[in-house]
């Protein structure tokens, strides 16, 4: 229960570093805010829980140091979840996702040698820590999704609080257990302690591909359900059982790993491809159906499943002391998706007005040339209008303006078709929108080869995790 | 399998996959799904009259005409013209993009719709007043005792004093262009700028063409 307890917390806080994203939407609605300022939502957690990892894990390189890091950070991180859940304004909901980002830094830092210490496995602990993170964060707009349809975007703060709580006791728990010459007897970690004054360099590439593949994977997420919902207009909850595609085949990927048995290099130089492979195939996609982003889902998440996990492990395989070398990959991937949201949604933005801009030209040729009275064409026009400018910068839904239609008999069935050809467009004008930035999504994956080539497997990256005694692992503090 | 065909054997299985998903999404039209492009305003083909006594259709054809006649000269399309013209602040907006001044671009516009009316004239699809005069009458409020006296003038005098192509070329050298595109949201309002234009050059019209035929009346019987 303990390990469970504390991957959960692992689990969450990584989650929520996409877990607003189908609710970004229903945000954007509430606070009456641009597309760039509610980026920052997602932005400044990322930003901050990538800039503390570093710092915050140094308070976590014990294991009694991480209970009391991983202790104030969860306390601060419910808190925190709290007052975003009620936040009466988007500055209050940014400054309070900075707050909770801070007590994830110390979380997420401290259950990775918490998980060791429970598990009694540097191998297993860190094995635990980094799958647990990734279902985290492919699952997390999954159930952000949910939760906002069936209850309100605040709802997914307001849970955490509660989760992120259970951790506590078992943080506790975790530390105390370590300090049990019975368990410490049993566990291969009482027997490897590693000196307090080493202090390994992190691993440089597989960081960097870290950082750029989480880059590009912010692309596949956030764009994604982006024009989902504002594009397409699909509810949260279709959104969110389309996008569910990338954490189960996340989930795939690990059995594929285990058959090829391909190595970091291997699966981090495949994952990269089929990243790449599936942001490209997102900016053709060939109408707006969403059964077409199923196999460039499927691409996506199976790029997932091969990397992350693979090169978390990489990156912290030998490398001492482990909670510092965790705040690294932390901050790589973190840092990496504030890249791709500070490169990607300008891009995106400016497309979509751009896009706007097209949209409402075929809109107004349609009006032009339908075969309909004069009288209503003008009344269109108007209604298409309004909506146009209350809906400014975002994709408009026209049914309003013909509702509001006065129409005859004669012309019903002409409206209809003028309808869903207007409807058409829009969906035509929104998928093209987010061309260029799926693009540079797809780019971001491929730069991630350049140190996945550089990636040096030992032999021991082609086994399983297994019980390594010769793995070196706790430093025994008394309590 | 060597160690070094096993790490090369996973990317191969990669780019085999991504090649297949792309190349199904590039068969069924993946790089073609996008927004219709506004066609070239000079290249579009000038809209029919369709053939009924209807002054909307009448109003409809020359307002597409001109405005794709005054898009081609100033460059743009008939739609970014249309979309700019009811708000003054995008008609300047689309005008400092053109390079030319707002009046200028209403002119432009009075100019297509004067040409579209012209087109209309010459291919003798305007229909006779005589047959729009209940819908005249109705649209500029016309009290039914002045109707009812128009009705007792024979239909081709009426025709002959009110050609259509001449009272509509009239009206649009006459009207107040901003004053009509401010009010386009509004029909009521619409209708408000434009009747006093329509009445205003039907009158000037028979007015003049009665001192004309006064005139030559006049010399005539030698008072000229």
């Amino acid at each position: 229960m303990v390990i469970w307890l504390l991957a959960l917390a692992v689990g969450i806080v990584l989650a929520d570093s996409a877990i607003v994203t189908l609710a970004l939407p229903e945000v954007l609605r509430d606070f009456d805010a641009q597309v760039s300022g509610v980026s920052w939502v997602l932005t400044a957690y990322n930003l901050v829980l990538g800039l503390a990892a570093v710092p915050a894990a140094r308070g976590s390189v014990t294991t009694h140091g991480a209970a009391r890091t991983g202790v104030v950070g969860a306390a601060i991180f419910a808190a925190a979840s709290a007052v975003c859940g009620v936040a009466p304004d988007l500055g209050w909901l940014i400054g309070a996702r900075v707050v909770q980002a801070l007590g994830g830094a110390f979380v997420i830092t401290a259950a990775l040698e918490l998980l060791v210490a429970a598990t009694g496995s540097s191998r297993t602990g860190a094995a635990r820590w980094a799958t647990a993170g990734v279902i985290g964060a492919g699952i997390g707009p999954v159930v952000g999704g949910l939760l906002t349809e069936a209850l309100s975007w605040r709802a997914i703060f307001l849970v955490q609080v509660p989760l992120v709580l259970l951790a506590i006791p078992a943080m506790r728990r975790a530390a105390d257990r370590s300090a049990d010459p019975a368990w410490a007897a049993e566990a291969e970690t009482s027997t490897h302690p590693f000196p307090l004054d080493r202090t390994d360099r992190p691993r440089v590439a597989a960081n960097v591909a870290l950082g750029l593949l989480s880059a590009a994977l912010t692309a596949a997420l956030f764009l994604l359900v982006l024009l989902l919902i504002e594009g397409w207009r699909r509810t949260p909850v279709a959104a969110a059982l389309t996008v569910t595609v990338i954490p189960l085949a996340a989930f795939a990927a690990g059995a594929v790993a285990r058959r090829a048995q391909a190595g970091t290099q291997g699966e981090a130089i495949a994952g990269a491809i089929l990243v790449a492979g599936g942001l490209t195939a997102l900016a053709i996609l060939p109408d707006a159906n969403l059964a077409w982003t199923i196999a460039p889902q499927v691409l996506v998440g199976l790029g997932l499943g091969l990397t992350v996990e693979s090169l978390t492990a990489f990156a912290l395989h030998d490398r001492f002391p482990r909670a510092l070398q965790g705040g690294w990959t932390i901050a790589a991937r973190h840092l990496g998706i504030v890249v791709g949201l500070l490169i990607l949604t300008p891009l995106f933005v400016a497309d979509l007005d751009r896009a706007q801009g097209r949209a409402e030209e075929s809109i107004t040729a349609l009006v032009i040339d339908a075969p309909i009275a004069a009288s209503e064409k003008l009344e269109l026009a108007a209604g298409l209008q309004r909506q146009l400018t209350s809906e400014a910068g975002r994709v408009p839904d026209l049914a309003p303006a013909f509702n509001r239609l006065d129409v005859t008999p004669d012309d019903a069935a002409e409206v209809a078709e003028l309808q869903a050809s207007m409807n058409d467009q829009l969906e035509r004008a929104a998928t093209h929108a987010f061309q260029r930035a799926f693009l540079a999504g797809g780019i971001l994956a491929l730069l991630a080869l350049i140190p996945a080539l550089l990636l040096r497997d030992t032999a021991r990256d082609r086994e399983p995790p297994r019980a390594d005694p010769d793995a070196p692992t706790l430093v025994r503090v008394p309590s | 399998m060597s160690a070094r065909a096993r790490t090369f054997a996973l990317p191969a299985l990669a780019v085999v996959l991504v090649a297949a998903v792309l190349g199904v999404q590039l068969a069924s039209g993946g790089t073609s799904y996008l927004p219709a492009a506004a066609a070239s305003a000079c290249s579009a083909q000038a809209p029919a009259l369709p053939g009924q006594d209807d002054l909307d259709a009448i109003t409809q054809t020359i307002v597409v005409d001109g405005v794709r006649r005054a898009a081609c000269r100033l460059g743009t399309s008939r739609e970014r013209l249309l979309v700019a013209l009811p708000s003054s602040r995008d008609r300047a907006a689309l005008a400092r993009d053109l390079g030319v001044t707002d009046a200028a671009l209403l002119e432009e516009l009075r100019s297509g719709l004067l040409e579209a009316v012209a087109r209309l004239d010459s291919e003798h699809a305007l229909p006779p007043v005589s047959s729009l005069l209940d819908d005249f009458a109705a649209r500029l409020g016309l009290p039914q005792l002045a109707v009812s006296a128009i009705r007792q003038i024979p239909a081709d005098v009426v025709d002959d004093l009110l050609p259509t192509g001449d009272v509509l070329r009239r009206a649009v050298t006459t009207v107040d262009l901003a004053k009509v595109l401010d009010g386009i949201d509004d029909s009521s309002q619409l209708e408000r700028a434009l009747a006093p234009a329509i009445s205003d050059a039907a009158i000037a019209e028979a007015r003049e063409r009665l001192s004309e035929r006064a005139g030559a009346l006049g010399g005539l019987l030698g008072l000229g």
